[in-house]
Protein backbone atom coordinates (compact mmCIF):
# COMPACT_ATOMS: atom_id res chain seq x y z
CA UNK A 1 0.00 0.00 0.00
CA UNK A 2 1.44 3.00 -1.48
CA UNK A 3 0.77 6.20 0.74
CA UNK A 4 -0.50 9.30 -1.54
CA UNK A 5 2.42 11.46 -2.69
CA UNK A 6 2.43 14.48 -0.74
CA UNK A 7 4.57 17.63 -1.70
CA UNK A 8 7.63 18.13 1.11
CA UNK A 9 10.34 20.09 1.24
CA UNK A 10 13.52 18.15 0.62
CA UNK A 11 15.30 17.90 4.47
CA UNK A 12 17.51 20.45 5.19
CA UNK A 13 21.09 19.60 6.20
CA UNK A 14 24.07 22.17 7.74
CA UNK A 15 27.34 20.72 6.43
CA UNK A 16 30.34 21.48 9.29
CA UNK A 17 33.65 21.72 8.44
CA UNK A 18 36.87 24.16 7.79
CA UNK A 19 37.98 22.20 4.63
CA UNK A 20 36.51 24.11 2.40
CA UNK A 21 37.22 21.43 -0.31
CA UNK A 22 35.85 18.66 2.03
CA UNK A 23 32.41 20.93 2.45
CA UNK A 24 32.01 21.52 -0.93
CA UNK A 25 32.09 17.28 -1.77
CA UNK A 26 29.85 16.45 1.00
CA UNK A 27 27.35 19.48 -0.18
CA UNK A 28 27.67 18.11 -4.15
CA UNK A 29 26.64 14.41 -2.56
CA UNK A 30 24.20 15.41 -0.49
CA UNK A 31 22.37 17.57 -2.89
CA UNK A 32 22.47 14.95 -5.45
CA UNK A 33 20.43 12.64 -3.13
CA UNK A 34 17.97 14.92 -2.54
CA UNK A 35 19.01 17.17 -0.04
CA UNK A 36 19.07 21.01 0.48
CA UNK A 37 22.20 22.09 2.02
CA UNK A 38 24.03 25.16 4.19
CA UNK A 39 27.81 25.00 5.00
CA UNK A 40 29.73 26.77 8.58
CA UNK A 41 33.18 26.56 8.82
CA UNK A 42 32.91 26.91 12.95
CA UNK A 43 31.26 26.44 15.72
CA UNK A 44 30.22 29.62 16.27
CA UNK A 45 28.75 29.76 12.84
CA UNK A 46 27.34 26.41 13.87
CA UNK A 47 25.76 27.72 16.67
CA UNK A 48 24.16 31.01 14.66
CA UNK A 49 23.16 28.89 11.52
CA UNK A 50 20.77 26.50 13.81
CA UNK A 51 19.39 28.92 15.70
CA UNK A 52 18.50 31.61 11.84
CA UNK A 53 17.91 27.98 9.95
CA UNK A 54 16.67 25.28 12.33
CA UNK A 55 18.30 22.46 9.82
CA UNK A 56 16.48 18.96 10.13
CA UNK A 57 20.25 17.42 10.79
CA UNK A 58 23.77 18.43 10.69
CA UNK A 59 26.93 16.90 9.58
CA UNK A 60 30.10 18.08 12.14
CA UNK A 61 33.42 17.46 12.02
CA UNK A 62 35.48 17.27 15.13
CA UNK A 63 38.18 19.50 14.50
CA UNK A 64 37.13 22.87 13.67
CA UNK A 65 37.91 26.49 15.00
CA UNK A 66 36.40 27.10 18.12
CA UNK A 67 34.13 25.96 19.98
CA UNK A 68 35.28 21.98 18.27
CA UNK A 69 32.62 19.66 16.69
CA UNK A 70 32.04 17.74 19.91
CA UNK A 71 31.55 20.57 22.37
CA UNK A 72 29.20 22.22 19.59
CA UNK A 73 27.30 18.74 19.67
CA UNK A 74 27.12 19.22 22.94
CA UNK A 75 25.77 22.48 23.31
CA UNK A 76 23.31 21.73 20.97
CA UNK A 77 21.94 18.90 22.36
CA UNK A 78 21.40 20.52 25.39
CA UNK A 79 19.44 23.10 23.41
CA UNK A 80 16.85 21.40 22.52
CA UNK A 81 18.44 20.43 18.71
CA UNK A 82 16.82 16.81 18.02
CA UNK A 83 17.75 16.24 14.35
CA UNK A 84 20.08 13.51 13.68
CA UNK A 85 23.83 14.56 14.11
CA UNK A 86 26.59 12.77 11.94
CA UNK A 87 29.93 13.34 13.36
CA UNK A 88 33.08 13.05 10.82
CA UNK A 89 36.41 13.21 12.01
CA UNK A 90 40.37 12.65 11.09
CA UNK A 91 40.90 11.21 14.07
CA UNK A 92 39.20 8.07 14.97
CA UNK A 93 40.19 6.95 18.30
CA UNK A 94 38.06 4.82 20.49
CA UNK A 95 37.92 7.67 23.00
CA UNK A 96 37.10 10.47 20.03
CA UNK A 97 33.62 7.79 19.28
CA UNK A 98 33.06 7.95 23.26
CA UNK A 99 33.32 11.50 23.59
CA UNK A 100 31.43 12.27 20.40
CA UNK A 101 28.67 9.75 21.71
CA UNK A 102 28.54 11.36 25.17
CA UNK A 103 27.73 14.64 23.43
CA UNK A 104 25.05 13.00 21.74
CA UNK A 105 26.22 12.35 18.36
CA UNK A 106 23.91 9.84 16.37
CA UNK A 107 26.81 8.48 13.95
CA UNK A 108 30.24 8.59 13.69
CA UNK A 109 32.40 8.20 10.27
CA UNK A 110 35.64 8.32 10.10
CA UNK A 111 37.66 10.49 7.13
CA UNK A 112 38.04 9.33 4.58
CA UNK A 113 34.24 8.01 4.45
CA UNK A 114 32.20 7.33 1.46
CA UNK A 115 29.91 9.27 0.38
CA UNK A 116 27.29 6.36 0.06
CA UNK A 117 27.59 5.63 3.81
CA UNK A 118 26.80 9.79 4.70
CA UNK A 119 23.92 9.85 2.79
CA UNK A 120 22.97 6.62 3.68
CA UNK A 121 23.58 7.35 7.87
CA UNK A 122 21.40 10.60 6.97
CA UNK A 123 18.70 8.94 5.43
CA UNK A 124 18.37 5.65 7.87
CA UNK A 125 18.38 9.07 11.07
CA UNK A 126 16.15 10.67 9.24
CA UNK A 127 13.51 8.26 8.65
CA UNK A 128 13.97 6.91 12.15
CA UNK A 129 13.19 10.30 13.67
CA UNK A 130 9.63 10.43 10.90
CA UNK B 1 75.38 -15.32 46.52
CA UNK B 2 75.08 -11.63 48.31
CA UNK B 3 73.85 -10.27 44.76
CA UNK B 4 70.64 -12.59 44.95
CA UNK B 5 69.90 -11.24 48.55
CA UNK B 6 67.52 -8.17 48.97
CA UNK B 7 69.15 -5.16 49.65
CA UNK B 8 67.39 -5.40 53.05
CA UNK B 9 69.47 -8.84 54.06
CA UNK B 10 72.56 -7.74 52.64
CA UNK B 11 72.63 -4.56 54.80
CA UNK B 12 71.83 -6.96 57.64
CA UNK B 13 74.40 -9.31 56.82
CA UNK B 14 77.11 -7.04 56.97
CA UNK B 15 76.23 -5.32 60.10
CA UNK B 16 75.88 -8.85 61.32
CA UNK B 17 79.74 -9.11 60.15
CA UNK B 18 80.86 -5.83 61.12
CA UNK B 19 79.07 -6.91 65.10
CA UNK B 20 80.44 -10.34 64.69
CA UNK B 21 84.03 -8.96 64.41
CA UNK B 22 83.87 -5.71 66.55
CA UNK B 23 82.79 -7.88 69.72
CA UNK B 24 84.91 -10.22 69.36
CA UNK B 25 87.87 -7.59 69.15
CA UNK B 26 86.71 -5.59 71.86
CA UNK B 27 86.26 -8.91 73.95
CA UNK B 28 90.14 -9.98 73.10
CA UNK B 29 91.27 -6.85 74.20
CA UNK B 30 89.26 -6.54 77.46
CA UNK B 31 90.60 -10.28 78.04
CA UNK B 32 94.05 -9.56 77.68
CA UNK B 33 94.01 -6.54 79.23
CA UNK B 34 91.98 -7.64 82.75
CA UNK B 35 94.39 -10.75 83.07
CA UNK B 36 97.42 -9.37 82.31
CA UNK B 37 96.56 -6.39 85.14
CA UNK B 38 95.85 -9.16 87.21
CA UNK B 39 98.92 -11.31 86.68
CA UNK B 40 100.90 -7.92 87.17
CA UNK B 41 99.40 -7.59 90.53
CA UNK B 42 100.50 -10.80 91.42
CA UNK B 43 103.94 -10.24 90.28
CA UNK B 44 104.32 -7.00 91.95
CA UNK B 45 102.58 -8.78 95.27
CA UNK B 46 105.72 -11.17 94.79
CA UNK B 47 108.43 -8.33 94.66
CA UNK B 48 106.65 -6.78 97.59
CA UNK B 49 107.18 -9.71 99.28
CA UNK B 50 110.92 -10.30 98.28
CA UNK B 51 112.00 -6.93 99.56
CA UNK B 52 110.76 -8.14 103.31
CA UNK B 53 112.47 -11.12 102.64
CA UNK B 54 116.17 -10.57 103.96
CA UNK B 55 114.78 -9.32 107.20
CA UNK B 56 112.41 -12.63 107.90
CA UNK B 57 116.07 -14.31 108.07
CA UNK B 58 117.33 -12.46 110.98
CA UNK B 59 113.79 -12.56 112.55
CA UNK B 60 112.49 -16.39 112.41
CA UNK B 61 109.48 -14.74 113.95
CA UNK B 62 108.19 -12.57 112.02
CA UNK B 63 107.99 -15.69 109.27
CA UNK B 64 104.59 -15.70 107.45
CA UNK B 65 102.68 -18.81 106.53
CA UNK B 66 99.88 -17.30 105.17
CA UNK B 67 98.95 -18.77 102.28
CA UNK B 68 98.90 -19.03 99.38
CA UNK B 69 102.32 -16.91 99.41
CA UNK B 70 104.88 -19.37 100.07
CA UNK B 71 108.64 -17.74 101.00
CA UNK B 72 112.18 -19.33 101.49
CA UNK B 73 115.53 -18.32 101.33
CA UNK B 74 118.56 -20.51 100.15
CA UNK B 75 122.65 -20.19 99.76
CA UNK B 76 124.60 -21.07 96.86
CA UNK B 77 123.77 -25.00 96.92
CA UNK B 78 120.26 -24.65 96.85
CA UNK B 79 119.84 -25.27 100.56
CA UNK B 80 117.28 -23.33 102.60
CA UNK B 81 118.41 -20.98 105.01
CA UNK B 82 114.82 -20.03 105.77
CA UNK B 83 113.39 -22.03 106.94
CA UNK B 84 115.53 -23.90 107.90
CA UNK B 85 114.81 -27.64 106.99
CA UNK B 86 112.70 -27.73 103.87
CA UNK B 87 112.40 -28.97 100.55
CA UNK B 88 113.88 -26.09 98.06
CA UNK B 89 111.34 -24.87 96.05
CA UNK B 90 114.26 -24.45 92.76
CA UNK B 91 115.64 -26.51 90.76
CA UNK B 92 119.04 -26.57 89.57
CA UNK B 93 118.82 -24.97 86.48
CA UNK B 94 116.36 -22.57 88.33
CA UNK B 95 119.01 -21.48 91.22
CA UNK B 96 121.68 -20.97 88.55
CA UNK B 97 118.95 -18.81 86.23
CA UNK B 98 117.70 -16.95 89.67
CA UNK B 99 121.75 -16.54 90.40
CA UNK B 100 122.10 -14.74 87.26
CA UNK B 101 119.51 -12.43 87.36
CA UNK B 102 115.65 -12.91 88.29
CA UNK B 103 113.87 -15.79 87.79
CA UNK B 104 109.79 -15.62 87.03
CA UNK B 105 107.98 -18.73 86.07
CA UNK B 106 104.77 -20.28 86.53
CA UNK B 107 104.58 -23.64 87.33
CA UNK B 108 103.42 -26.38 90.06
CA UNK B 109 104.24 -25.39 93.89
CA UNK B 110 104.76 -28.40 96.79
CA UNK B 111 101.89 -26.28 99.27
CA UNK B 112 99.97 -24.22 97.15
CA UNK B 113 99.53 -26.10 93.97
CA UNK B 114 99.23 -26.54 90.33
CA UNK B 115 98.39 -22.71 89.72
CA UNK B 116 101.20 -20.63 90.99
CA UNK B 117 104.33 -18.13 90.19
CA UNK B 118 107.57 -18.66 91.22
CA UNK B 119 109.90 -15.17 91.39
CA UNK B 120 113.48 -16.01 92.71
CA UNK B 121 116.44 -13.73 92.51
CA UNK B 122 119.72 -12.87 95.29
CA UNK B 123 119.56 -11.06 97.46
CA UNK B 124 121.69 -9.49 100.03
CA UNK B 125 121.72 -11.17 103.94
CA UNK B 126 123.51 -9.15 107.14
CA UNK B 127 126.28 -11.88 107.13
CA UNK B 128 126.96 -11.12 103.53
CA UNK B 129 126.92 -14.44 101.94
CA UNK B 130 125.21 -14.64 98.50
CA UNK B 131 122.17 -16.28 98.69
CA UNK B 132 118.66 -16.54 96.70
CA UNK B 133 115.68 -15.20 97.97
CA UNK B 134 112.56 -17.12 96.23
CA UNK B 135 108.46 -16.43 96.78
CA UNK B 136 105.65 -18.28 95.19
CA UNK B 137 101.90 -17.05 95.35
CA UNK B 138 98.85 -18.87 93.85
CA UNK B 139 98.22 -17.35 90.65
CA UNK B 140 94.20 -19.08 90.96
CA UNK B 141 92.65 -15.74 91.51
CA UNK B 142 93.85 -14.82 87.98
CA UNK B 143 92.70 -18.16 86.44
CA UNK B 144 89.11 -17.32 88.15
CA UNK B 145 89.30 -13.70 86.56
CA UNK B 146 90.07 -15.04 83.51
CA UNK B 147 87.67 -17.93 83.52
CA UNK B 148 84.99 -15.48 84.79
CA UNK B 149 86.00 -13.30 81.69
CA UNK B 150 85.93 -15.49 79.30
CA UNK B 151 82.60 -17.18 80.26
CA UNK B 152 80.98 -13.45 80.04
CA UNK B 153 82.41 -12.36 76.93
CA UNK B 154 81.36 -15.91 75.36
CA UNK B 155 77.71 -14.90 76.22
CA UNK B 156 77.52 -11.53 75.88
CA UNK B 157 79.28 -11.07 72.10
CA UNK B 158 76.25 -13.32 70.63
CA UNK B 159 73.76 -11.42 72.62
CA UNK B 160 75.02 -8.07 72.01
CA UNK B 161 75.78 -9.36 67.98
CA UNK B 162 72.30 -10.85 67.93
CA UNK B 163 70.45 -7.87 69.49
CA UNK B 164 72.39 -5.28 66.50
CA UNK B 165 71.47 -7.28 63.87
CA UNK B 166 67.49 -7.25 65.04
CA UNK B 167 68.24 -3.85 64.93
CA UNK B 168 70.09 -3.55 61.97
CA UNK B 169 66.69 -5.82 60.23
CA UNK B 170 64.12 -3.57 61.58
CA UNK B 171 66.08 -0.20 60.34
CA UNK B 172 66.29 -1.57 57.61
CA UNK B 173 63.24 -2.62 56.86
CA UNK B 174 61.86 0.93 57.57
CA UNK B 175 64.38 2.70 55.48
CA UNK B 176 63.14 1.21 52.38
CA UNK B 177 59.70 0.53 52.75
CA UNK B 178 59.47 3.89 50.86
CA UNK B 179 61.78 2.41 48.16
CA UNK B 180 59.33 -0.74 48.33
CA UNK B 181 55.94 1.66 48.11
CA UNK B 182 57.55 3.57 45.24
CA UNK B 183 58.81 0.21 43.10
CA UNK B 184 54.83 -1.18 43.96
CA UNK B 185 53.32 2.17 42.04
CA UNK B 186 55.69 1.50 39.45
CA UNK B 187 54.45 -1.23 38.25
CA UNK B 188 51.26 -0.12 38.01
CA UNK B 189 52.26 2.64 35.71
CA UNK B 190 52.21 2.43 32.08
CA UNK B 191 51.05 4.67 28.77
CA UNK B 192 47.65 4.17 30.24
CA UNK B 193 47.83 6.27 33.00
CA UNK B 194 50.60 8.35 32.33
CA UNK B 195 49.62 10.78 34.69
CA UNK B 196 50.66 8.63 37.85
CA UNK B 197 53.57 9.23 39.66
CA UNK B 198 55.40 7.63 42.71
CA UNK B 199 54.98 7.92 46.47
CA UNK B 200 57.57 10.48 47.30
CA UNK B 201 58.66 10.29 50.82
CA UNK B 202 58.86 13.08 52.87
CA UNK B 203 62.30 14.71 53.62
CA UNK B 204 65.13 15.40 51.84
CA UNK B 205 67.14 11.98 52.10
CA UNK B 206 68.42 10.09 49.44
CA UNK B 207 65.30 8.10 48.79
CA UNK B 208 63.15 11.40 48.83
CA UNK B 209 65.69 12.86 45.89
CA UNK B 210 65.21 9.29 44.23
CA UNK B 211 61.05 9.66 44.49
CA UNK B 212 61.26 13.66 43.14
CA UNK B 213 64.20 12.38 40.43
CA UNK B 214 62.30 9.58 39.15
CA UNK B 215 58.68 11.46 39.17
CA UNK B 216 60.77 14.44 37.33
CA UNK B 217 61.42 11.75 34.62
CA UNK B 218 57.91 10.78 34.75
CA UNK B 219 56.92 14.18 34.05
CA UNK B 220 59.36 14.51 31.06
CA UNK B 221 57.99 11.02 29.46
CA UNK B 222 54.54 12.25 30.04
CA UNK B 223 54.71 15.51 28.10
CA UNK B 224 56.59 13.50 25.40
CA UNK B 225 53.91 10.87 25.06
CA UNK B 226 51.66 13.55 25.12
CA UNK B 227 53.71 15.43 22.52
CA UNK B 228 53.74 12.16 19.66
CA UNK B 229 50.03 11.81 20.71
CA UNK B 230 49.14 14.98 19.27
CA UNK B 231 51.68 14.95 16.23
CA UNK B 232 50.31 11.57 15.47
CA UNK B 233 46.59 12.74 15.59
CA UNK B 234 47.26 15.51 13.78
CA UNK B 235 49.05 14.01 11.60
CA UNK B 236 46.34 11.48 10.71
CA UNK B 237 43.97 14.57 10.36
CA UNK B 238 46.22 16.02 7.75
CA UNK B 239 46.38 12.84 5.87
CA UNK B 240 42.61 11.87 6.26
CA UNK B 241 41.31 15.21 5.44
CA UNK B 242 42.52 15.44 1.60
CA UNK B 243 41.86 11.57 1.40
CA UNK B 244 38.54 12.21 2.11
CA UNK B 245 37.98 15.17 -0.43
CA UNK B 246 39.95 12.84 -2.83
CA UNK B 247 37.73 9.85 -2.40
CA UNK B 248 34.72 11.59 -2.38
CA UNK B 249 35.80 13.61 -5.56
CA UNK B 250 36.07 10.19 -6.99
CA UNK B 251 32.79 8.81 -6.50
CA UNK B 252 31.34 12.10 -7.17
CA UNK B 253 32.99 11.23 -10.72
CA UNK B 254 31.98 7.86 -11.19
CA UNK B 255 28.15 8.69 -10.97
CA UNK B 256 29.16 11.91 -13.35
CA UNK B 257 28.00 12.16 -16.81
CA UNK B 258 28.48 15.23 -17.49
CA UNK B 259 32.15 15.85 -19.33
CA UNK B 260 33.05 19.11 -17.71
CA UNK B 261 31.96 17.57 -14.15
CA UNK B 262 33.84 15.27 -14.50
CA UNK B 263 36.84 17.17 -15.65
CA UNK B 264 36.27 19.43 -12.64
CA UNK B 265 36.21 16.58 -10.26
CA UNK B 266 39.55 15.34 -11.69
CA UNK B 267 41.04 18.96 -11.44
CA UNK B 268 40.12 18.76 -7.41
CA UNK B 269 41.40 15.27 -6.88
CA UNK B 270 44.78 16.38 -8.33
CA UNK B 271 44.91 19.41 -6.34
CA UNK B 272 44.45 16.59 -3.35
CA UNK B 273 47.07 14.63 -4.73
CA UNK B 274 49.56 17.57 -4.30
CA UNK B 275 48.46 18.56 -1.03
CA UNK B 276 49.25 14.77 0.03
CA UNK B 277 52.44 14.46 -2.01
CA UNK B 278 53.70 17.72 0.07
CA UNK B 279 52.55 16.30 3.30
CA UNK B 280 54.22 13.18 2.92
CA UNK B 281 57.36 14.49 1.72
CA UNK B 282 57.03 16.98 4.82
CA UNK B 283 56.95 14.35 7.11
CA UNK B 284 59.41 12.59 5.44
CA UNK B 285 61.84 15.64 6.12
CA UNK B 286 61.27 15.55 9.09
CA UNK B 287 61.44 11.70 10.06
CA UNK B 288 64.97 11.94 8.13
CA UNK B 289 65.52 15.24 10.90
CA UNK B 290 64.52 13.54 13.36
CA UNK B 291 66.46 10.35 12.97
CA UNK B 292 69.50 12.00 12.35
CA UNK B 293 69.53 14.47 14.86
CA UNK B 294 73.40 14.21 15.01
CA UNK B 295 74.07 14.55 11.38
CA UNK B 296 76.66 12.25 10.91
CA UNK B 297 78.61 14.61 8.57
CA UNK B 298 81.77 16.85 8.06
CA UNK B 299 80.15 18.57 5.46
CA UNK B 300 79.94 22.90 5.02
CA UNK B 301 78.18 25.16 3.17
CA UNK B 302 77.88 29.18 2.46
CA UNK B 303 74.99 30.14 4.44
CA UNK B 304 74.25 32.96 1.62
CA UNK B 305 75.43 30.84 -1.37
CA UNK B 306 72.78 28.33 -0.30
CA UNK B 307 70.34 30.79 0.39
CA UNK B 308 70.90 32.71 -3.14
CA UNK B 309 70.48 29.18 -5.02
CA UNK B 310 67.48 28.20 -2.79
CA UNK B 311 65.65 31.07 -3.86
CA UNK B 312 66.64 30.94 -7.51
CA UNK B 313 64.65 27.63 -7.56
CA UNK B 314 61.31 28.51 -5.35
CA UNK B 315 58.41 29.77 -7.40
CA UNK B 316 57.51 33.09 -6.25
CA UNK B 317 54.22 34.74 -5.44
CA UNK B 318 53.49 37.51 -8.59
CA UNK B 319 54.35 40.80 -7.49
CA UNK B 320 56.52 39.69 -4.46
CA UNK B 321 60.08 40.75 -5.08
CA UNK B 322 63.23 38.67 -2.54
CA UNK B 323 66.13 40.36 -1.52
CA UNK B 324 69.40 38.86 -0.60
CA UNK B 325 71.88 40.10 1.13
CA UNK B 326 75.07 38.74 3.23
CA UNK B 327 78.93 37.50 2.16
CA UNK B 328 80.19 34.60 2.94
CA UNK B 329 79.15 32.42 5.62
CA UNK B 330 80.23 29.00 6.49
CA UNK B 331 77.39 27.26 8.62
CA UNK B 332 77.98 23.24 9.40
CA UNK B 333 75.45 20.76 7.88
CA UNK B 334 75.29 19.36 4.47
CA UNK B 335 73.60 22.16 1.73
CA UNK B 336 70.42 20.10 1.42
CA UNK B 337 69.64 20.73 4.63
CA UNK B 338 69.90 23.94 4.88
CA UNK B 339 68.20 24.83 1.90
CA UNK B 340 65.32 23.33 3.58
CA UNK B 341 65.44 25.86 5.81
CA UNK B 342 65.81 28.71 3.48
CA UNK B 343 63.51 27.53 1.09
CA UNK B 344 60.46 26.56 4.21
CA UNK B 345 61.10 30.41 5.31
CA UNK B 346 61.40 32.21 2.06
CA UNK B 347 58.17 30.07 0.73
CA UNK B 348 56.22 30.51 3.41
CA UNK B 349 57.32 34.34 3.86
CA UNK B 350 56.34 35.15 0.22
CA UNK B 351 52.95 33.48 0.94
CA UNK B 352 51.85 36.10 3.39
CA UNK B 353 54.38 39.19 1.89
CA UNK B 354 52.46 41.91 0.12
CA UNK B 355 54.99 43.45 -1.94
CA UNK B 356 58.66 42.88 -0.32
CA UNK B 357 60.50 39.82 1.32
CA UNK B 358 64.09 40.16 2.99
CA UNK B 359 66.58 37.70 3.28
CA UNK B 360 69.73 38.79 5.38
CA UNK B 361 72.99 36.35 6.58
CA UNK B 362 74.68 38.62 9.38
CA UNK B 363 77.68 37.75 11.78
CA UNK B 364 76.99 37.64 15.28
CA UNK B 365 80.58 36.84 17.47
CA UNK B 366 80.74 32.81 16.91
CA UNK B 367 77.46 32.78 14.72
CA UNK B 368 75.71 33.61 11.49
CA UNK B 369 72.16 34.76 11.78
CA UNK B 370 69.92 34.21 8.90
CA UNK B 371 67.02 36.62 8.95
CA UNK B 372 63.97 36.03 6.89
CA UNK B 373 61.50 38.77 6.74
CA UNK B 374 58.77 40.01 5.07
CA UNK B 375 56.02 43.27 4.92
CA UNK B 376 52.32 40.83 5.33
CA UNK B 377 50.16 40.60 8.75
CA UNK B 378 52.77 39.12 10.73
CA UNK B 379 51.91 35.63 12.82
CA UNK B 380 48.60 35.66 14.58
CA UNK B 381 49.43 36.59 17.98
CA UNK B 382 48.06 33.33 19.75
CA UNK B 383 50.23 31.32 16.96
CA UNK B 384 53.30 33.46 17.89
CA UNK B 385 54.58 31.17 21.38
CA UNK B 386 53.87 28.10 19.32
CA UNK B 387 54.73 28.73 15.79
CA UNK B 388 57.30 26.22 15.30
CA UNK B 389 55.13 23.48 16.66
CA UNK B 390 54.58 21.08 14.16
CA UNK B 391 51.08 21.61 12.49
CA UNK B 392 50.33 24.49 14.84
CA UNK B 393 48.50 26.90 12.42
CA UNK B 394 46.79 30.07 12.64
CA UNK B 395 43.00 29.39 11.40
CA UNK B 396 43.66 32.03 8.23
CA UNK B 397 46.74 29.72 6.99
CA UNK B 398 44.14 27.28 6.38
CA UNK B 399 43.68 26.63 3.07
CA UNK B 400 46.57 27.88 1.87
CA UNK B 401 48.33 25.01 0.80
CA UNK B 402 50.54 25.30 3.74
CA UNK B 403 51.13 21.77 5.36
CA UNK B 404 51.37 23.09 9.31
CA UNK B 405 55.37 21.61 8.61
CA UNK B 406 57.25 24.56 7.49
CA UNK B 407 58.88 26.02 10.52
CA UNK B 408 58.56 22.88 12.55
CA UNK B 409 60.75 21.34 9.99
CA UNK B 410 63.12 24.69 10.11
CA UNK B 411 62.86 24.32 13.79
CA UNK B 412 64.19 20.91 13.29
CA UNK B 413 66.57 21.09 10.78
CA UNK B 414 68.18 24.05 13.11
CA UNK B 415 68.34 22.46 15.93
CA UNK B 416 70.17 19.14 14.69
CA UNK B 417 72.94 21.65 13.00
CA UNK B 418 73.22 22.91 16.50
CA UNK B 419 71.57 26.74 15.95
CA UNK B 420 68.19 27.75 17.02
CA UNK B 421 65.08 29.97 16.09
CA UNK B 422 63.03 33.00 16.85
CA UNK B 423 59.61 34.31 15.46
CA UNK B 424 58.59 37.76 15.81
CA UNK B 425 56.23 40.20 14.29
CA UNK B 426 57.71 43.94 13.20
CA UNK B 427 60.75 45.39 12.14
CA UNK B 428 62.38 45.27 9.71
CA UNK B 429 59.44 45.65 7.50
CA UNK B 430 56.69 45.00 9.61
CA UNK B 431 55.35 41.85 9.09
CA UNK B 432 56.56 38.31 10.05
CA UNK B 433 60.19 37.97 10.81
CA UNK B 434 62.19 34.64 11.82
CA UNK B 435 65.80 34.53 13.00
CA UNK B 436 67.84 31.50 12.32
CA UNK B 437 71.37 31.49 14.29
CA UNK B 438 73.62 28.37 13.40
CA UNK B 439 77.03 28.22 14.41
CA UNK B 440 79.96 30.11 11.83
CA UNK B 441 82.26 27.25 10.65
CA UNK B 442 86.02 29.17 10.78
CA UNK B 443 88.24 29.14 7.70
CA UNK B 444 86.43 25.71 6.50
CA UNK B 445 86.30 25.59 2.74
CA UNK B 446 82.86 24.46 1.44
CA UNK B 447 82.95 20.70 1.04
CA UNK B 448 80.54 18.28 -0.20
CA UNK B 449 80.61 15.56 2.25
CA UNK B 450 77.29 13.30 1.73
CA UNK B 451 75.19 13.33 4.34
CA UNK B 452 74.34 9.82 6.16
CA UNK B 453 71.07 9.58 7.74
CA UNK B 454 70.45 6.55 9.75
CA UNK B 455 66.33 5.71 9.29
CA UNK B 456 65.69 2.83 11.84
CA UNK B 457 62.64 2.12 9.78
CA UNK B 458 63.16 0.59 6.11
CA UNK B 459 60.34 3.22 4.93
CA UNK B 460 58.30 5.97 6.66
Amino acid sequence: VTEPSVIETPPQVLVVDDDEKLAGVIVRALERAGFLCRVAASGDETLWAVQEHSPDALVLDVMIPHPSGVETCGYLRRHGFVGPVIVISGRSHPDDRAAAARAGADRFLAKPFALSELVDALEDELRVRA
Amino acid sequence: VLPRLSLRARLVALVAVGAIVATTLAALALYRNISGEVSRVITSELRVRMEDLHTDLDDPSAALEQRPIVEQIVDQSNVPQYPRGAVPILTKDELNQAANGELLIDRHVNGIGDEARVFARPIESSTGGSLIGVTAASTSPLEHVRDRLLLVLLVASPVLTAAVTFAAWLLAGAALRPVRRMARRAETISLTNPGERLPEPEGTDEIAELGHTLNAMLDRIESTVRHERAFVDDASHELRAPLAVLRGELELALDENDLYAIKRGVASSLEETDRLVRLASDLLTLARVDAGATPNTVATCDLTETAREAVRRLSISDGVMINIEGTEAFVPGPEEWVEEIVSNLVSNASDYARSRVDVTVSRDDATYRLTVSDDGPGFPQDLLPRAFERFARGDSSRGRGGTGLGLAIVHAVAQALGGQVDAHNGPPLGGATVDVTLPAVNGTEPSHGALIVETPRSEV
